[in-house]
């Protein structure tokens, strides 16, 4: 699992420091693996032999992960509402686009494999901030066709925050300063 | 203890041991221009007039501070937006950031319904009162949607205009003492002091109990004393630390604020207007402030 962090300093989400703690677990745990081949060829010490040993890096990795669930944790307006893990691509049509405080909103209509169509609502950040990650009040404008990736909604309804946005002139533009997973849930595997 | 447990017990112990250690051993932090700056794309970044912004030139210098001054246009980057509560006592249920409440303090506190933090309900329920309309005032002006801010400096006084709401308040800086017993204000009764060549100690007392400390809900009395520290450490860097004391509410004085880095933006930098207009929270909360719509339940 890859992950990035948008900012070190803006406070990461409860499911941000999941991701961050997965993630470098699981890279301690690789190191484990690569340290059972024979890394003490590669690595002659015999009094830290015991350094490169799989059970030290796991014991290790733990003891970062824990640390990593230690960041701040962070909420926003009705944050409590969305899964940070389920993240979705969508493709559709730009209805309106509010730019105002405390939060812009895209609403787009979206068409699924059944044709049916969903009206959608997306939040992102206030004006002050957008304009600070590179978007104007005419970055999106009703007819536009987007590719949009948002974090969803718990409770299924057609709700979300914006990752990012994709405008009708390839412009990619960054909806939140969160941590994020890259996989989306129904992009198709490798 | 064997013998081949022994290295490996003394190596973890020592891990683990090391931030306590780095704690103890670190000098007081300068500003890191790198890490201050705003987490967006940088080079993106357009005033309120639309202009491209350039930004800071990698590596350059930052001339000395001026000798007491700190007027300019300065911009603390997202670290002043502390939606979660102040930045340096944020409420996020950590035992070591709950300032040490009184029990009327946490009495007040519980009767709160913030929309971010720990106890945060969806923005239509919160009865916090910026969203209702009220002003911020001293301290939540440093302690939520701190942005950027313009700090003039006249003989008699300074005057700082924040982003937030468009407001400015005024710190006295002709001698004079706080008032006894004065009528409350949101923004209270300010004076200053400069203790050395480049910090300003700012005190404000009566202010008015109906505003919030921060964005999480914590409370206040009549009795709330706020002291401000600014420190201008270059050119180009200032600093903000605030205090709260408020021997009704909390036990002893508490740091809200621990040296906020502020970036000085150039004199021609134009501020876009940001507001909480109550009819643009309304239209958002009709959309996705409300339970029907944003709920975790269905």
């Amino acid at each position: 699992m890859a992950f990035r962090t948008a900012s070190r300093s803006f406070p990461l989400d409860a499911e941000a420091c999941l991701t961050v703690a997965q993630a470098l677990f699981r890279i301690a745990l690789k190191l484990g693996n690569v340290s059972n081949t024979n890394l003490n060829t590669r690595y002659p010490c015999t009094t830290g032999r015991w350094l490169l040993k799989g059970r030290f890096l796991i014991a290790l990795a733990l003891v970062v992960g824990l640390s990593a669930l230690s960041l701040p944790l962070s909420a926003h307006h009705g944050n409590a509402a969305y899964d940070a893990t389920k993240q979705i691509n969508l493709k559709g049509t730009v209805t309106q686009f509010i730019w105002a405080n405390p939060h812009c909103v895209v609403l787009f209509d979206a068409t699924d494999e059944a044709g049916q169509v969903a009206h959608w609502m997306a939040e992102t950040e206030n004006p002050t901030t957008m304009t600070n990650m590179g978007w104007l009040k005419s970055s999106l404008k009703p007819g536009d066709a987007i590719t949009i990736r948002v974090i969803t909604v718990k409770n299924g309804k057609p709700i979300g925050r914006i990752v990012w946005v994709e405008t009708p002139s390839g412009q990619k533009l960054p909806g939140r300063l969160l941590a994020t997973v890259d996989k989306p849930e129904n992009e198709p595997k490798q | 203890m064997p013998k081949r447990f022994l290295a490996p017990a003394l190596l973890l112990g020592a891990l683990l041991m090391l931030p306590l250690v780095c704690a103890q051993a670190a000098p007081p932090q300068e500003p890191r221009p790198d890490e201050s700056r705003p987490a967006f794309p940088i080079e993106n970044r357009r005033d309120g007039w639309g202009r491209p912004v350039k930004p800071p030139v990698k590596g350059q210098k930052s001339g000395p501070a001026p000798v007491h001054d700190i007027s300019g246009i300065w911009d603390p980057g997202d670290g002043g937006i502390q939606a979660l509560g102040p930045a340096a006592m944020p409420e996020d249920g950590k035992p070591e950031h709950r300032p040490p409440y009184t029990p009327a303090g946490l009495e007040k506190l519980n009767s709160t319904k913030p929309s971010n933090g720990a106890r945060s309900t969806v923005p239509s329920e919160s009865d916090d009162p910026v969203i209702a309309g009220d002003p911020q005032g001293i301290p939540r002006e440093d302690l939520f949607e701190l942005r950027t801010a313009v700090i003039l400096q006249t003989p008699p006084a300074i005057y700082i205009m924040y982003q937030f709401g468009r407001v400015w308040r005024v710190i006295w800086m002709d001698g004079r003492e706080v008032p006894k017993d004065a009528e409350p204000r949101w923004f209270g009764y300010s004076v200053g002091k400069w203790v050395d060549d480049n910090t300003l100690v700012v005190e404000t007392t009566g202010l008015d109990e109906r505003t919030w400390i921060d964005h999480a809900g914590r409370p206040h009395s009549d009795a709330l004393r706020v002291e401000e520290r600014f420190h201008r450490v270059d050119r180009d860097h200032l600093q903000l630390s605030v205090l709260i004391d408020d021997p009704k509410m909390y036990t002893k004085p508490w740091v809200a604020l621990d040296k906020l880095v502020f970036n000085l933006e150039p004199e021609t930098f134009d501020i876009r207007e940001m507001f909480w207009s109550p009819t643009e929270f309304q239209g958002y909360n009709k959309l996705l402030g409300n339970a029907e719509s944003n709920s975790d339940t269905k």
